[in-house]
C-alpha cells in the first residue's frame, strides 16, 4: 500500500515543503519572501495577517508562509505550526534593543511539540546596516549554542541587496532533500 | 474565303513583282490581269452586295469562269476540310485512345510506385537482414578464427609428432647395420659349422676306410694265419692262434675305445654347435620381428605424414580464405579506428578543457581552504579573546555583585533609618496634634522636630552621596523629606486632603468595579458582534473596533491610575479573553477573508487560526475541519451541521 502511495506521489511530483518565516515585526520577513519568489525588492507595509507564496528553488517546491510579527498577533503563530518542514527565523541585526525579545520568542516557539521535527534557519538580516551585530553576536544573543536536538544553521543576509539568501536556500533545500 | 483570296493575291504579286525588271511587258500584262481580276472580284463583291449591279460581258464570263474555278477550288477546299475533319476526328480518337493509354499508364505508374514502395520496404528489410547476417557472419568468422587457431595448434602438435617419429626412424635406421652384421655373423657361423661338419664326416669316412682296411688286413692275416697253421703243428698253431687272437682282441678294444672317444667328442661338438645355431636362429628371428615392426611403424608414419600434409594443405586454404576475410575486417577496423581516433581527439580536447577547468577549480578550492584556515585561526583567536573578555566580565560581575551586596546592605540600613524617620515623623505629627491643643508645647516640639529633620536631611544627604545606585529613591525620599519639612505647618490641611483623597479613592474603586463589569459586558457584546458580522457580512464592521478601542483605552487608563493591588485582577481578565484592539481586528479580518477565498487545501491550514481568533469550541473547530474535508473529497458523507435554529449551514434549496 505504501509502495503504491509512494509510486503515485512519484508520479505527481514530490510533496510541497511547508516553510514558515517568523520573526519580530520589521525584521524583513515579507521582503525576504518576495525576494525569494520574485527575485526583486518590493515595497512592503507591516503585515497584519500573513502572506503565502509558492517558491520553487532548484526543482523543489516550497509553500512559504510569512506570518505577521507584531506583538499582539505573535500569539497566533502557533495556529500555523502543524505539518511544518522548516522555519526561517529572521532577526534584525541592527535592532540591539529587541534582540532579547527575539530570543525569548524563538525559545518559546522551539518549545512547541509540533515543531519538534522542523529544520531551523536563522537569518541575521539587515547586514548592510551600519553598526549592526555580526553573525557571531546574533548567534550568541539568541543563545543558539545551547540548542540541542535541532538541525539548524545561521546565515548573514541582506534582503534588500539579496546577499546570503541563496546560501541559506541551498543549505535548506539540501538538508530537506537529504532528510527525505 | 476572302482572306484566302487576299493571301493568294499577295503571293502572286509578291512573287511576280520581285523577280525581274527587264520583262516589263509581261509585267504590264500581268498588271492588267491582276487589275481585271481585281475588278472581277470587285464585281463579284458588288453582285453579292447589290443585285442590280452590272458590268462587262467579258468580265462577266471571265467572272463566271473564275466563279467556276473558285467553286471547284471551294469544292476542293470543302473536300480538304472534310478530310481535315476526318483527320481531326481520327486524331481526336487517337487522342482519346492516347489519353486512355495515358490513364492506363498512370495506373501502371501508381502500381509501379506502390511496387516501388514495397520494394523500398523490402530493400530496408533486406538491408536489416543483411546487417543481421553480417553480424552473424562476423560472429561466425570470429568463431572460425578461433577454430583456425585451434587447428593451427593441432597442426603444430601433429608436426611435432611427425618430427618425433622421423627422429625415431633415424634412430631405428642406426640399428639396421647392426642387424646386417648379425646376419653376416650368422652366415659365417653356419658356414663354420658346415665346415666342421664336413671335417667330421671326412674324418669319419677316413676312420671307416681305415677300419675297412684293417678288416681287410685282418682277413688277410687270418688267411695267412690259416696258411701258417697249416704249415705249423697243431699246438704251435694253437698257441700262435691264441696269441694272435689276444692281440687282435686288444686291438679291437683299443679301436672301440678310440671310436667311443671320437663319438663322444663329436656329440659334444655337435651339441655345442646345435645350441649355437638355435641361439643364432632365435636371435635372427627376434631381429627380423623387430625389423618388421620398425618397417610397419615407418609405413604408418609415412601414411600419417601424407594425411597430415593433406590436412595442412586444407588448413592452408582455409587460412588463406580467413586471412582475406581478416584483411577485410582489418580494413573495417582501421576505418573504425580512424573514427575512434577522431572521437578520441575530440574527447581529449574536451578533456583538456575540462582538466583546465578542474585545475582552476582546484586552485580556487585551495585558495578557499587557505582562507578557511586563516578564518579558523582568526576565529580561534577571537574565541580566546572572547573567553578572556568573558573572564574579565565575570570578575567584574562578581565585583559588581559584591558592590551590589554592599549597596543593598546600605539600602537596608537606610530603609530602616527611613522607617525610623517615618515613625518619628508620625510621632511628630501626633505630637503636633497634641501641641495644637497645647500651643507652646507644640511650637517647642515643632522647633525640635525641625532641628531633628534638619539633622536627618543632612544625614540623608551624606548617605546619598555614598550610594549612587539608590540615588533615585533617595532623592524621592529627600523630596518627601523636604516637602515634609515645608509642609509640617500645613499638615492639617494635608491630612484633610488625605481624607478627601481617600474618599475619592473609594469612589474610584467603585468606578473601577463598574468599569470591569462594563468591560466584560462589552467583550460579550463584541463576541456577539463578531458572530453577527460572520453571518451578515461586513455591514457592522466599523463599529466594534471603535468600541473596542474605547474599552481598551479606558482599561489602559485604569491600569495607569489604579494602585498595584488591582493590577493582578485586570491582567488576569486580559489574559483570559483576548482584547479586540485594532490590530487584532485587522488580523481577524485578514484571516477570515483569506479563509473564505482560498481553496480547501489552503483553507485547511487556517482552521486553527480562525478557531482561536473566533474562540470556537473544539466541536465547532472539528465541524469546520470535517466540512472542508467533505468538500475536498469526492466521496464521503456530509458532516452533521445540525437543524433548525442551531444549524450551521444553509440547507440546500
Amino acid at each position: 500500500m505504501g509502495g503504491v502511495l509512494s509510486y503515485f506521489r512519484g508520479l505527481l511530483g514530490s510533496r510541497e515543503m511547508r516553510i514558515l518565516i517568523l520573526g519580530l515585526d520589521g525584521a524583513g520577513k515579507t521582503t525576504i519572501l518576495y525576494r525569494l519568489q520574485v527575485g526583486e525588492v518590493v515595497t512592503t507595509i507591516p503585515t497584519i495577517g500573513f502572506n503565502v507564496e509558492q517558491v520553487t528553488y532548484k526543482n523543489l517546491k516550497f509553500q512559504v508562509w510569512d506570518l505577521g510579527g507584531q506583538t499582539s498577533i505573535r500569539p497566533y503563530w502557533r495556529c500555523y505550526y502543524s505539518n511544518t518542514d522548516a522555519i526561517i527565523y529572521v532577526v534584525d541585526s541592527a535592532d540591539r534593543d529587541r534582540i532579547g525579545i527575539s530570543k525569548d520568542e524563538l525559545l518559546y516557539m522551539l518549545r512547541e511539540e509540533e515543531l519538534a521535527g522542523a529544520i531551523l534557519v536563522v537569518l541575521a538580516n539587515k547586514q548592510d546596516m551600519e553598526g549592526c551585530m555580526t553573525v557571531a553576536e546574533v548567534h550568541h544573543a539568541l543563545g543558539l549554542e545551547n540548542l540541542k536536538n535541532r538541525t539548524f544553521q545561521i546565515f548573514k543576509t541582506s534582503a534588500t541587496k539579496g546577499e546570503g539568501l541563496d546560501q541559506a536556500m541551498d543549505w535548506l533545500s539540501n538538508t530537506l532533500q537529504s532528510r527525505k | 474565303m476572302f482572306a484566302s483570296l487576299k493571301n493568294k493575291i499577295k503571293e502572286e504579286t509578291g512573287s511576280d513583282v520581285a523577280p525581274t525588271a527587264t520583262n516589263t511587258r509581261h509585267i504590264n500584262h500581268n498588271n492588267n490581269r491582276i487589275r481585271s481580276r481585281f475588278s472581277s472580284t470587285l464585281s463579284v463583291n458588288s453582285t453579292n452586295e447589290d443585285t442590280g449591279g452590272g458590268g462587262n460581258v467579258d468580265s462577266q464570263s471571265y467572272g463566271a469562269e473564275q466563279l467556276s474555278t473558285l467553286r471547284s477550288q471551294c469544292n476542293e477546299l470543302t473536300t480538304k476540310v472534310t478530310d481535315l475533319t476526318t483527320r481531326l476526328q481520327t486524331i481526336q480518337e487517337e487522342k482519346t485512345r492516347i489519353e486512355k493509354t495515358n490513364e492506363i499508364l498512370l495506373e501502371t505508374v501508381k502500381v509501379a510506385q506502390t511496387q516501388k514502395d514495397i520494394y523500398c520496404e523490402e530493400q530496408e528489410k533486406i538491408q536489416n537482414l543483411q546487417q543481421s547476417e553480417i553480424e552473424k557472419l562476423k560472429n561466425l568468422l570470429s568463431f572460425r578464427e578461433q577454430e583456425a587457431v585451434d587447428r593451427l595448434a593441432a597442426m603444430r602438435q601433429n608436426q611435432q609428432q611427425i618430427e618425433n617419429l622421423t627422429t625415431e626412424l633415424e634412430r631405428l635406421k642406426q640399428y639396421e647395420p647392426m642387424v646386417e652384421d648379425l646376419q653376416d655373423e650368422l652366415e659365417r657361423l653356419r658356414h663354420s659349422s658346415q665346415l666342421g661338419k664336413n671335417n667330421l664326416t671326412t674324418t669319419l669316412a677316413a676312420v671307416e676306410e681305415e677300419n675297412r682296411h684293417l678288416k681287410m688286413r685282418l682277413q688277410i692275416m687270418e688267411q695267412a694265419r690259416l696258411d701258417a697253421i697249416n704249415s705249423f703243428s697243431a699246438d704251435e698253431k694253437m698257441q700262435a692262434l691264441v696269441q694272435e687272437r689276444k692281440m687282435l682282441e686288444q686291438h679291437l678294444e683299443e679301436a672301440h675305445l678310440q671310436l667311443s672317444d671320437i663319438k663322444s667328442t663329436w656329440s659334444g661338438q655337435n651339441l655345442s654347435l646345435e645350441t649355437q645355431v638355435s641361439r643364432l636362429s632365435k636371435q635372427v628371428a627376434e631381429e627380423t620381428t623387430e625389423k618388421r615392426k620398425a618397417l610397419r611403424a615407418r609405413d604408418d608414419l609415412n601414411e600419417k605424414v601424407k594425411q597430415l600434409e593433406f590436412e595442412m594443405l586444407k588448413l592452408k586454404d582455409d587460412m588463406k580464405q580467413r586471412e582475406d576475410k581478416i584483411k577485410l575486417l582489418e580494413e573495417e577496423i582501421d576505418e573504425l579506428n580512424m573514427a575512434l581516433k577522431e572521437c578520441r581527439e575530440e574527447n581529449e580536447q574536451q578533456i583538456i578543457y575540462e582538466r583546465n577547468k578542474a585545475e582552476t577549480l582546484e586552485n580556487e578550492t585551495k585558495d578557499l581552504k587557505l582562507r578557511i584556515s586563516t578564518a579558523d585561526e582568526r576565529f580561534s583567536e577571537y574565541a580566546t579573546n572572547a573567553e578572556h573578555v568573558a573572564q574579565s566580565l565575570r570578575q567584574q560581575n562578581t565585583q559588581l555583585q559584591e558592590q551590589l551586596n554592599e549597596a543593598q546592605n546600605l539600602l537596608e540600613t537606610e530603609k530602616e533609618e527611613k522607617l525610623t524617620a517615618l515613625l518619628r515623623n508620625a510621632e511628630i505629627s501626633q505630637s503636633e496634634e497634641i501641641l495644637r491643643k497645647e500651643l507652646r508645647m507644640e511650637r517647642d516640639e515643632a522647633n525640635e522636630l525641625h532641628e531633628k529633620n534638619v539633622q536627618l536631611t543632612s544625614e540623608m544627604e551624606a548617605k546619598t552621596q555614598e550610594m549612587k545606585q539608590c540615588k533615585i529613591e533617595m532623592e524621592e525620599i529627600k523630596t518627601v523629606m523636604y516637602k515634609n519639612d515645608e509642609k509640617l505647618k500645613e499638615i492639617d490641611e494635608m491630612q484633610r486632603e488625605i481624607s478627601e483623597k481617600n474618599k475619592t479613592i473609594k469612589v474610584l474603586n467603585q468606578r473601577l468595579a463598574d468599569l470591569k463589569k462594563t468591560l466584560q459586558k462589552e467583550f460579550h457584546s463584541a463576541k456577539s458582534f463578531e458572530a453577527e458580522k460572520e453571518r451578515n457580512g461586513n455591514c457592522i464592521a466599523a463599529k466594534p473596533p471603535t468600541n473596542a478601542i474605547v474599552v481598551a483605552a479606558s482599561a489602559a487608563v485604569v491600569n495607569d491610575t489604579l494602585a498595584c493591588e488591582h493590577c493582578g485582577g485586570v491582567s488576569a481578565a486580559t489574559s483570559s479573553s483576548i482584547v479586540m484592539d485594532e490590530v487584532n481586528f485587522k488580523y481577524l479580518k485578514h484571516v477570515i477573508v483569506k479563509f473564505l477565498t482560498s481553496r480547501e487545501v489552503e483553507a485547511r491550514h487556517l482552521i486553527r487560526a480562525v478557531a482561536t481568533l473566533l474562540q470556537l469550541t473544539k466541536d465547532e473547530e472539528k465541524l469546520l475541519q470535517d466540512t472542508l474535508n467533505w468538500k475536498m473529497s469526492w466521496f464521503g458523507s456530509k458532516p452533521n451541521h445540525g437543524r433548525g435554529q442551531h444549524s450551521f449551514s444553509i440547507p440546500p434549496s
